[in-house]
């Protein structure tokens, strides 16, 4: 059983977690940047 | 719990090499003994603080994920408008930092300091094992290192996440999924600062090897540094924030790389082997244990059966004895061990 986090807590996990996604999305630029070369 | 043959010998190795006492081990035994058998009893059970229970890497370790991943998302981020310097996009990226000129020193600047950690990284596994070494205390089932066992997990796990067996294989402080992340990473880092390096001193490269062979090394480097780049930013991507950021136990983040520490819960589910270790060398994560196996009804009801099958506390007791009798200068009484 886990623990709840405290609210700032909270905005650290969740800020990381959006900041992943946001490269996430990055990668998937680089990769049509790539594929799209020729 | 009757501990199986990996725990046997991990505990075993442990309990000598860190000269764990007889008091504690009896306490230890007690403990190992209440534990049921099917092990997602204790991990389900558990309380977990989501910041991190058990202590896991040094301020070490830390600083140098820090710089490796702060150092490779800012190096992935100045390389592409490097290498599509003439796309649309990246031309006012290059001119916000003053032309392509630029944006390639910064670059440059970030690489050395990646360099740098993997050389700080280095000190401190090779400094961290010839310590262990010397202090008699270095177990390579504990390490990096990929042994035959990482092969026997991974087959086990596949099983586990299959539906055909009912627990997941009892891991040691690296799994093989780590190793492989570990030297896969370690892998693109060397060939990221060979190619990087052969745009920088040519001349270098070109003197080491041999003339034929020369002016290919330059072209395969040239392929080779933005693809593995991009195969770099796909795993990262993909497979470690999956991870550590997505993976059921781990939403909406591990903290591990913040504060060292992992949850107890997520330490008995995937590190089994490294939780014995923890309960083996903190009387407050037995006292825990105890407290919540009894208080949960969850306490093996074949309890003095598996005491009895695990022989290696008695071995261990058994060390302490032949040790303290050594240091006193006596010789040991030839005690029947156990078998």
């Amino acid at each position: 059983m886990m623990s709840q986090l405290t609210k700032g807590q909270k905005f650290i996990a969740y800020g990381s977690l959006l900041f992943v996604l946001a490269w996430t999305i990055f990668g998937l630029f680089a990769i049509w940047l790539m594929t799209s070369e020729g | 719990m009757k501990l199986s043959n990996d725990a046997n010998k991990v505990l075993g190795t442990f309990l000598r090499q860190y000269k764990i006492s007889a008091e504690d081990v009896n306490d230890l035994e007690e403990i190992v003994s209440m534990m049921p058998e099917d092990r997602r009893q204790i991990y389900k059970n558990v309380e977990s603080n989501p910041v991190g229970d058990l202590f896991r890497y040094s301020v070490h370790i830390r600083i140098q994920h820090l710089l490796t991943f702060t150092t490779f998302l800012l190096l992935a981020f100045t390389g592409l408008p490097i290498h599509y310097n003439d796309a649309f996009w990246a031309v006012p990226f290059n001119e916000v930092l003053g032309g392509v000129e630029v944006t390639r020193v910064i670059h440059r600047t970030l690489a050395a300091w990646m360099v740098l950690s993997m050389i700080y990284h280095l000190i401190t596994v090779i400094g961290g094992t010839l310590q262990k070494m010397a202090l008699g205390q270095f177990d390579i089932a504990r390490s990096i290192l990929p042994v035959m066992k990482d092969a026997r997990d991974f087959v086990e796990d596949m099983s586990y996440h299959a539906g055909r067996s009912e627990n997941r294989p009892e891991m040691d402080k690296f799994m093989y999924k780590q190793k492989i992340h570990y030297f896969a990473a370690a892998f693109g880092n060397i060939v990221m600062v060979v190619s990087g390096s052969s745009f920088i001193f040519p001349e270098f490269w070109n003197s080491v090897l041999p003339a034929d062979y020369a002016s290919h090394f330059q072209e395969m480097m040239r392929l080779s540094h933005p693809h593995e780049a991009l195969l770099a930013l796909l795993v990262i991507a993909f497979w470690h924030w999956y991870n550590v950021h997505l993976a059921p136990g781990r939403f909406p983040m591990q903290w591990t790389f913040l504060t060292g520490k992992l949850t107890r819960e997520h330490q008995i589910e995937e590190h089994f082997l490294e939780y014995l270790r923890c309960l083996a060398s903190l009387p407050e994560e037995r006292a825990y244990l105890r407290e919540m196996l009894v208080s949960k009804g969850l306490v093996s009801v074949s309890k003095d059966i598996d005491a009895r099958q695990n022989f290696l506390f008695d071995q261990h007791r058994q060390w302490v004895k032949e040790q303290a009798m050594q240091e006193a200068g006596q010789e040991p009484v030839g005690e029947e061990k156990p078998s």
